[in-house]
């Protein structure tokens, strides 16, 4: 097993991201969410959020459907297969390593 | 060297479990169609109450016209208010608001339905009990449910207790001569029940607000 600033490092960095990491947890928790959601639930403004999702988007993490609702545009957000996979997996990584790290502090 | 590199790490994680609850709770978060809904059915107590001629009458046939608005309103309120204002959330399939909603109204219905099948069987066996009957019953339902769950954190079976305790106040008033069994069933019932989805749906809608930021549409442009 690696030690922990091993584990650390290998954090994957698109995912261990605040913003990104609070969008993709949001997306994991349903089937998909639109943009307007998005900035609500995150406090994101539209320039971050987009820029994220695009970053997200080029990773494969999370699928984009744009469509119309009433004349006007709607931003669909999705996870990808992938992306559901890679999200549960860091949040273990995560909880493993809050457990290893709080084994340190005790020693 | 190991707890500093993790307390680099730890602070920038999200609030995993308020972003999840939030995303699933979306669809029962949206109160403010439950609260207009409930209006709706305050108001047709109070008039049965208020207007002698519908008291005796009922408004009975206007019935149908209350469920399908009890389940419209919250539908039309969530497509032009909450859908443009705090934008839109597919659940999990299978979608669980869907069996929420089919679930609900059949309760709703097969209380109606014994409803009038208890009251047929009162008036044709000519049996005369001091108390009203459902609103004695759903008090029970509702204190039961309540003492089930006190002393846990949520707010619901306080407030379930209160409401218990409202049916079973109203359905005691014909005992004291207070009240008819007529205005009771009629009037005070759909009252306290209407009440009630009025502070659920404004519960909710509050509860909403507080978990979602505040629309920051504009930040870019500051």
């Amino acid at each position: 097993m690696p030690n922990l600033p091993d584990q650390i490092n290998g954090l994957d960095r698109v995912i261990h991201e605040p913003a990104r990491l609070a969008i993709l947890t949001v997306l994991s928790a349903c089937d998909e969410a639109d943009f307007t959601f998005l900035l609500r639930v995150t406090g994101l403004t539209n320039g971050n959020l987009s820029t994220h999702l695009s970053r997200l988007e080029e990773a494969k993490l999370v699928g984009i459907r744009k469509q119309f609702v009433q004349k006007r545009p709607q931003t669909i957000a999705y996870l990808t297969d992938h992306g559901r996979k890679q999200v549960e997996e860091h949040w273990r990584q995560l909880k493993e390593l809050r457990k290893q790290a709080s084994a340190v502090q005790r020693r | 060297m190991v707890e500093n590199l993790w307390k680099l790490v730890e602070p920038i994680e999200p609030d995993r479990e308020q972003l999840e609850f939030v995303t699933r709770s979306y669809a029962g978060f949206q109160g403010i169609g439950t609260s207009l809904a409930g209006v709706l059915v305050a108001l047709y107590g109070a008039v049965n109450l208020l207007w002698r001629p519908a008291l005796s009458l009922g408004l009975l046939p206007l019935m149908p016209l209350l469920v399908m608005a009890m389940f419209l309103v919250p539908r039309l309120v969530t497509r032009f208010y909450y859908r443009p204002k705090f934008g839109y959330v597919k659940p999990v399939s299978p979608n669980p608001s869907w069996w929420m909603i089919w679930l609900s109204t059949g309760a709703f219905t097969l209380f109606l339905v014994l409803m009038f099948k208890v009251s047929d069987y009162l008036y044709l066996h000519r049996l005369q009990i001091p108390f009203e009957p459902f609103s004695l019953l759903l008090g029970i339902v509702f204190v039961s449910l309540a003492l089930s769950a006190l002393g846990k954190t949520h707010y619901w079976p306080y407030q379930s207790l209160i409401v218990g305790l409202m049916f079973l106040a109203i359905a005691l008033l014909p005992v004291f001569h207070l009240q008819t069994k007529e205005q009771v069933s009629n009037g005070w019932f759909w009252v306290v029940f209407g009440t009630e989805l009025v502070i659920v749906g404004f519960r909710s809608h509050r509860d909403l607000v507080r978990n979602l930021m505040p629309d920051n549409a504009q930040q870019d442009h500051a």
